[in-house]
Order: C-alpha cells, then sequence, then structure tokens
C-alpha cells in the first residue's frame, strides 16, 4: 500500500514495518509525532518516548549506544527534530557507534505547529547529510521495496546507520504514552538494568 | 594570593573524577579547562565523548546516565548559557544526576570583569535553581566530590565553576 502522495510511503506502514518485529532493541523516539506514532503501533517497556528539548533524540541514542555497546538503538524521530540537532550528524558519524541507526520519519512538515514546510520540503536530503558526516549506510525510501531494505539496515546494518523514511504528510493519530519523562525513563531504566537500578 | 598558590592540578581533578565513579567525560574543548582534558584524554578510565555544541553534551549524557553509565560534563560558561533548553528538558526534566564541570571564563578574584560571559553565568544558574560550587584551586577540589553527592542525592544537575584565574582567557 502506497501513501497518499506519490513517492511518499504511509506514515503508519513506515513506522509498523519498522517496529513489527522488533525484539530487544532499545527504541528512543523523538518528541511529537513520532511519540504517537510508535506507541500506536504499540507501546513497549524498551521504549523511550522523549519529552525533552527539541533536536536532541538524535544524541540521547547517542549515549544510550555508548552506554550499551552490546544493545541495538534505534533512533525514531521527525525532520523537525532532526533537523534542529543536524550538528549530532557530525558527532555520530565521528563516534562510528555500531550499534545505533537513526530512522526519521520525514514528511517535510512540522506536524505539532502547523503542517508547515520544513526544509526537507525545499531540497534538504537528510540521508546525504548523514553520508556526508560518515554513516556507514544510509538510504531515502521513498517506497515499498525502498523501506523494506531501510528497515533491515536500521535493525541489523553496522552501525551508524540513517534512514529517511519519506513518509505521507497525514497528521499522526494522538496515541500518548505517559507525559511524565521521569516515569517513561524509570520504566525503560527498570526494563534494561534491573529493579535495583531505580531504587532511590 | 600567588599563581602558584592559586593554582588548581588537573590531576586532582581527574582523581575526584574517578573517586566519584565517573565513566564519561561529555565535553566541548574550552579554553579554560584545556589542561584538564590534556589529561582525561590520557586517563584509560574515563571515555571522552566530544560534542558539537554544548547543548549536545546534556542529551548525550541522559542517554548515558539512562543507560547505566555515569558522565560529567565538561564546558565553558558560555556554552552552559548556550544549552539552556537542554539543561531544561534533559537534566531538570528527567532528573539526571550530573555533574556539570564549567570553565568559568572572565573570572577574576577582585570579582571585577568585563566579559559577559563572566556576568551572566551565575545568574542564569540561580535561574534555573542549579547549585554550584567554586573551585579554584586544590583546597577547593573536596567541593567536587561535595557536587556528586548533592547531584546524587536530589537527583538534579550540579555545577562546578572552576575559576581559574591563570589559564585560558583568564590570563
Amino acid at each position: 500500500m502506497m501513501g497518499n502522495s506519490e513517492g511518499f510511503i504511509s506514515r503508519e506502514l513506515a513506522v509498523r514495518t519498522l517496529l513489527q518485529e522488533r525484539g530487544e532493541e532499545l527504541v528512543v523516539i523523538g518528541l511529537g509525532s513520532p511519540v504517537w506514532d510508535c506507541t500506536s503501533a504499540g507501546d513497549h517497556p524498551l521504549s523511550f518516548p522523549l519529552w525533552g528539548a527539541m533536536g536532541s533524540a538524535a544524541m540521547v541514542g547517542l549515549g544510550l549506544a555508548i552506554a550499551q555497546p552490546d544493545r541495538r538503538v534505534i533512533v525514531v524521530t521527525g525532520d523537525g527534530e532532526m533537523l534542529m540537532g543536524l550538528g549530532s550528524l557530525a558527532t555520530i558519524g565521528a563516534q562510528k557507534t555500531e550499534n545505533l541507526a537513526i530512522a526519521v520519519l520525514d514528511n517535510e512538515r512540522y506536524g505539532e505547529t502547523g503542517m508547515q514546510h520544513t526544509h526537507t520540503a525545499h531540497g534538504v536530503n537528510l540521508a546525504e547529510m548523514a553520508a556526508a558526516a560518515g554513516f556507514s549506510e544510509t538510504i531515502q525510501a521513498r517506497d515499498e521495496e525502498a523501506l523494506t531494505r531501510a528497515v533491515q539496515m536500521v535493525r541489523f546494518g553496522k552501525g551508524p546507520v540513517f534512514a529517511a523514511l519519506k513518509v505521507a504528510g497525514a497528521k499522526s493519530s494522538l496515541v500518548l504514552p505517559p507525559r511524565d519523562g521521569v516515569v517513561l525513563k524509570t520504566r525503560f531504566r527498570e526494563a534494561l538494568l534491573g529493579p535495583d537500578a531505580v531504587k532511590e | 594570593m600567588t599563581e602558584e598558590q592559586a593554582l588548581l592540578s588537573p590531576k586532582v581533578v581527574v582523581q575526584d573524577l574517578k573517586e566519584n565513579g565517573v565513566t564519561h567525560v561529555v565535553w566541548l574543548p574550552d579554553s579554560e579547562t584545556n589542561f584538564l582534558y590534556l589529561l582525561m584524554k590520557e586517563e584509560p578510565k574515563l571515555d571522552l565523548v566530544p560534542v558539537g555544541r554544548e547543548g549536545n553534551a546534556f542529551s548525550t549524557a541522559a542517554g548515558l546516565s539512562v543507560g547505566g553509565a555515569k558522565p560529567v560534563i565538561l564546558i565553558q560558561n558560555t556554552g552552559m548559557m548556550e544549552s539552556g533548553d537542554s539543561l531544561r528538558g534533559w537534566g531538570l526534566a528527567l532528573n539526571i544526576p550530573v555533574v556539570i564541570m564549567i570553565g568559568y571564563r572572565g573570572w577574576t578574584r577582585h570579582g571585577k570583569t568585563q566579559d559577559t560571559a563572566a556576568i551572566y553565568i551565575e545568574p542564569f544558574l540561580n535561574a534555573f535553581g542549579i547549585k554550584y560550587y567554586l573551585v579554584e584551586n586544590n583546597d577547593d577540589a573536596p567541593r567536587i566530590s561535595w557536587a556528586f553527592e548533592e547531584a546524587e542525592k536530589t537527583k538534579r544537575p550540579v555545577a562546578v565553576l572552576i575559576g581559574d584565574e591563570y589559564h585560558g582567557f583568564n590570563r
């Protein structure tokens, strides 16, 4: 099933394909629409939805990937959020973190503020920027076949890898996780590190 | 106080970090604390994580902390002010018990400075309710451990201002 615009994938299909066969991967989710999308696809204690400062999801993922080198870390975020933290691509490229993957749901819009165009609507190619920063593999996916390759790369490719999933610009359904960042952090840490890690 | 008396030995600082269980130093090059960086780079028990802007230091440290590591942030006061929303979103909103070591550019013992980086840093920290300790020399070094204890006890970021008159821009 293709999205409602030529050259774009259904947003719901992209997220479902990305997460449907997840195992023990640690999933960091950038604030805004990706949080609703990923929660709608199925909440999970090893998902870490973020409510913090915009433009930092990739760096939270980097820190987590460094702290947990034996675990796969997948960052799912939006194009607006990624554009606000482009310098993180350079830092991750320089770190060459092999267990880190970034998947951007790129609808070329700021979804939470009125669907205004982001820079990717004007030709900015995030995958090419990641490649230039030194990511080991990158892809820009605009159809179902490319989506399948992108998801394989995100789940199993030697990192750092970067996938820009060009998704149709529809607004996401508002399926919310708890809105308290500390609650989400504690849930995530308990699932990752065990109950002793969250004792006060 | 003479220059010799005023010096803060980087070895003392690094020893404090090790004794407090620090695993990673998230940092951006800083004229005030480069002398610390040079020693940390040689210390096998500390992994350095360089970032491209100081705001990214807070999100990276949050990820490290959530993943079970114990980071410290090493930046300059200019970068601390650049990091306002990151401090809010990652340090405070997630209760991250991280110590921020801040090179105090423009700091002088006599208190007079024209450097706005120095003029605004303490009001900035006070505005966010961040407790801070001033460390000028080796005699002040125990304050670094106090900062770590405070961070763990309160589950909040705590700052250490490195007020060294004899390094970096302060020379």
